[in-house]
């Protein structure tokens, strides 16, 4: 207690117990910053609990909205017929000699053959030698269906395709059946990764006339097409690079009060391989958590137990290097899981430390540090992606993520922990040559 | 009032708006007395309602609520301005110790003149005084609370109330002269004169 003297006992004295008239106005701001508080809390698992509903109704969303490559028709079983079940019986080379078997329309009544019926007969009546690309432009066009379209998957089937250079995986394109007297039922609209292939080589062989590269062109053009078709499964050294934002939660070893963390960054992802693919960059990171506790009486002997509770407010730049490993690619979607290590850089730091004991005010006091702490591969990354593409070089993702601490964090080595959901524009700078699903999406990044 | 401060813990919307209202006055007149001026007052009463009824449930029922209530709003208040708060350096008090001697015309000084007075200090002469003069903190308590050394809350304490004091003469002055207006007035009213 302070001494007393005039002027302090003057203002005491007719400054202590004033009356002063409620205001009702003050009371109404109050009540609503109560209500705004009340709401603003939001528990930890709602959030994570969201984060991951959102994440896989987009997933199945994606999922279902891709077409199958086959629809079954009902009562008749999804067939593409190969070169036995036809029974054709070609044997196709680079050079190539052609025996058609006679029994080949018997056998199938319901596909029309339109050329071989004349021109392939023909051939075969005069043995004559047709390279590959000239083979398969005859081969496209000449199965085809009762009202349908012509069936260019066959050729895959039915070209011998490691005779001119294919990988021997995209010689069938489809489940062969046993039933001869199955038809083929599929959409028009769907064209599969082979097919397409198929057809960039048909249009390469077409687009000049191939019967005058019979005899003496007859090698260029095979080496052409082999060319375009190495060129297309060539392996695809492109380099993502992804925009992201990502709110999140960040907690303590004794969470108190929930608050929402942000994240902004830009990412770079590179392939290593048609699966794994390998991500890095620099996520610029405002973390924000409350935690609180009790002091025990054997930290404090002398005095009451007292309760404390810190606010941190830390700027941290988050360098992750990950691993992804694609799980799904569909035509549009492609489904990650990606683990790695980060290293957090603590830019700055600010820690409001409030203790609490009976009777007594709280006290409060503010520790600032500035580029003290760093925590090299400190944390731990998990998360889940998909990547959604929106055109050839260009990709939307969702990634629920977690980070886990292997460190203590941050000037007081606090368990850091942090959950969310990461959103993110990926755009690849070399897009991949290859037509279809291996575009865009066909990286997915981890953080 | 246990029925109100449990009722807080519940949360609960009315006990919450009593437990305010019993209270508006004493804690009001903390933070003006802290506060730069009466709608700072008004926030600083609003941010240490908000942490009494977030941390009511921590309340020992044993001690008087009024001043835990009390601590509550002025460590609020304190940190209202703690970013404003730059303290002098510490001076030789001790010489100084004399002033303070005040006249009995100051008595009759009205609880918004002194209000008036100690809101014009700067925040640092403000606070230490009131934390001193008012609410009876010890040099040491201060030191401890505004982390300073309790040289500087003597220095603090000195200036603030010699800053008081120049301030108080002419409101001094101004009152005895309204005091012998008034006498003046009584003696030609009862002289059946007019003003």
């Amino acid at each position: 207690m302070g001494t007393e003297n005039d002027i302090d006992r003057l203002f005491k004295s007719g400054l202590s117990d004033p009356e002063i008239p409620f205001n009702e106005g003050d009371w109404e701001k109050l009540a609503h910053r109560l209500d705004k508080k009340k709401s603003r809390i939001v528990p930890f698992w709602i959030f994570t609990a969201g984060g991951i509903a959102a994440a896989l109704l987009i997933f199945l969303f994606w999922f279902l909205s891709v077409p199958p490559a086959i629809k079954e028709k009902e009562g008749n079983p999804p067939v593409i017929a190969n070169a036995d079940t036809i029974n054709t019986n070609r044997q196709i080379r680079s050079g190539i000699d052609i025996t058609t078997n006679a029994n080949e329309e018997r056998s199938h009544p319901e596909l029309n053959f339109r050329k071989p019926n004349t021109e392939v007969a023909q051939l075969k009546a005069n043995n004559v030698q047709l390279p590959a690309s000239r083979l398969s432009a005859l081969v496209v066009e000449t199965p085809t269906l009762k009202g349908t379209t012509p069936v260019s998957t066959l050729i895959t089937d039915i070209l011998d395709l490691r005779q001119i250079g294919m990988p021997p995986f995209i010689r069938r394109s489809a489940t062969p059946s046993a039933s001869t007297n199955s038809a083929l039922n599929i959409p028009q609209t769907y064209e599969s990764d082979s097919a397409a292939l198929v057809r960039k080589a048909n249009a390469l062989a077409q687009s000049k006339d191939p019967l005058e590269k019979l005899g003496r062109k007859n090698k260029e053009i095979e080496r052409s097409v082999q060319k375009k078709m190495e060129n297309a499964f060539a392996k695809e050294n492109s380099l993502i690079l992804s925009a992201m934002a990502a709110p999140d939660i960040t907690y303590g070893q004794a969470n108190k009060d929930t608050k929402i963390s942000s994240n902004l960054g830009m990412l770079a992802t590179y392939a290593l391989g048609s699966k794994f693919s390998l991500t890095s960059g620099a996520i610029y990171a405002k973390k924000l958590y409350n935690s609180g506790g009790t002091i025990s009486q054997a930290a404090y002997p002398t005095g009451p137990a007292a309760e404390w509770d810190v606010y941190a407010d830390c700027r941290v730049l988050d360098i992750p290097v990950n691993v992804n490993y694609k799980l799904l690619n569909k035509k549009n979607l492609s489904v990650s899981v990606n683990t790695g290590l980060s290293s957090y850089f603590m830019l700055k730091e600010k820690y409001t430390y409030t203790s609490y004991q009976p009777g007594q005010a709280e006290q409060v006091s503010t520790q600032e540090f500035s580029n003290q702490n760093k925590h090299l591969f400190g944390i731990a990354n998990v998360s889940l992606s998909f990547d959604h593409k929106v055109s050839q070089s260009l990709s939307i993702g969702v990634q629920p993520f977690a980070k886990l601490p292997l460190t203590g964090i941050g000037n007081n080595d606090v368990s850091l922990k942090s959950a969310g959901v990461s959103f993110s524009l990926n755009i690849g700078l070399f897009p991949a040559k290859k037509p279809g699903k291996y575009a865009a999406t066909r990286f997915a990044r981890g953080w | 009032m246990q029925g109100i401060i449990n009722g807080c813990i519940r949360k609960d919307r009315s006990s919450q708006y009593l437990l305010y209202k019993e209270f508006y006055s004493y804690g009001m007149a903390i933070c003006r007395r802290y506060a730069l001026n009466n709608e700072d007052a008004a926030d600083i009463l609003s941010d240490g309602f908000m942490k009494v009824f977030t941390n009511i449930d921590k309340f020992d029922s044993t001690k008087p609520f009024k001043s835990w209530l009390g601590r509550i709003i002025t460590n609020t208040a304190i940190d209202h301005y703690r970013m404003n708060l730059k303290f002098s350096g510490h001076d030789d008090v001790d010489t100084h110790e004399n002033i303070g001697h005040m006249a009995a015309v100051y008595d009759q000084l009205a609880y918004k003149d002194l209000l008036a007075l100690v809101q014009g200090l700067s925040p640092a002469y403000r606070t230490v005084f009131n934390l001193y003069a008012i609410d009876g903190y010890s040099h040491e308590e201060i030191a401890e609370l505004l982390n300073i050394s309790v040289g500087t809350s003597k220095s603090n304490l000195f200036k603030a109330r010699q800053k008081l004091q120049e301030k108080l003469v002419p409101l001094g002055l101004k009152n005895q002269a309204d005091a012998t207006l008034n006498v003046n007035s009584a003696a030609n009213l009862n002289n059946g004169s007019r003003i």
